[in-house]
């Protein structure tokens, strides 16, 4: 799992690539939204684009992530996520609680707004 | 009937091996791609609870993983060295306090996925799960659908 951060329009953006998956890429999800947050921010993007597979400890961080931010007053959205991570994170009903955008400038513009 | 036997120490990088062994399996029975991948998550998932929750990543401790392979179904077998626990008091994870908490997601994407899901107790957790190979005529009239 590979993880990169930027900054568009006030919105930090968090490139995912890979499995969101136990022992590493859910390590690498929790470290890149702490980051973001101790850096300041309140307003991130998780980018699925390239995102391959998520089981049930990347839904945990998910979960975690929202919580964190939510306590601060900041947001956690999704956008550009497959249709097979979708699947998984609707059976599980965990992406009811995010605004999920179909691509990251909607994600931006939404958020940069707000 | 075929078989397929994993030992493995409790190590989270072991998680993606019995993944590669699960998509050779499920290929070698006849799933199509999506029924691999959700097959694959269930079974990494109860892989992942043995290694993390029952062995608790001790790496002395053996996770155990066999597949069998007959004309109309695949069996699973995860097996750990933990203390077992309580089925029924693991948490609902569709409850709204727990949507976004992480306990009980785990074995209820086993369910969902598998047909079949039981666990035992006998030494160490025993889960089974089980799916009904498909039909090759099947698959080709769902593929010709899409």
């Amino acid at each position: 799992m590979n993880v990169s951060t930027r900054t568009r329009e006030g919105v930090t953006v968090v490139d995912l690539e890979g499995k969101i998956t136990i022992g590493r890429g859910d390590v690498a999800l929790r470290d890149a939204v702490n980051a973001a947050i101790d850096d300041g921010s309140r307003a991130v993007v998780l980018n699925f684009a390239k995102v391959k597979s998520m089981d049930s400890s990347g839904m945990a961080e998910l979960g975690a992530a929202y919580r964190r931010m939510d306590d601060l007053g900041g947001t956690v959205a999704l956008c550009s996520v497959p249709a097979n991570v979708t699947e998984i994170l609707r059976m599980t009903q965990i992406i009811t609680v995010f605004d999920v955008y179909p691509d990251e400038d909607e994600a931006v513009a939404a958020m940069s707004s707000g | 009937m075929r078989k397929v036997h994993l030992s493995l120490a409790s190590e989270y990088d072991n998680i993606d091996l019995v993944d590669s062994v699960t998509e050779a399996c499920l290929r070698f029975a006849g799933f199509d791609e999506t029924l691999t991948e959700h097959m694959t998550l269930a079974i990494r998932e109860a892989a992942a609870n043995a290694i993390k929750h029952g062995n608790r990543q001790q790496p002395e401790k053996i996770a155990e993983v066999v597949f069998e392979i007959d004309d109309e179904t695949i069996t699973v077998h995860i097996r750990d060295q933990g203390e077992g626990f309580e089925v029924e008091e693991v948490p609902d994870p569709l409850a709204p306090e727990n949507i976004l908490k992480g306990a009980g997601r785990g074995i209820f994407l086993m369910r969902q996925l598998m047909d079949e899901v039981s666990f035992a107790f006998d030494g160490g957790t025993h889960v089974t799960m089980r799916k009904e190979r498909p039909v090759a005529g099947d698959q080709d009239e769902a593929g010709e659908e899409e």
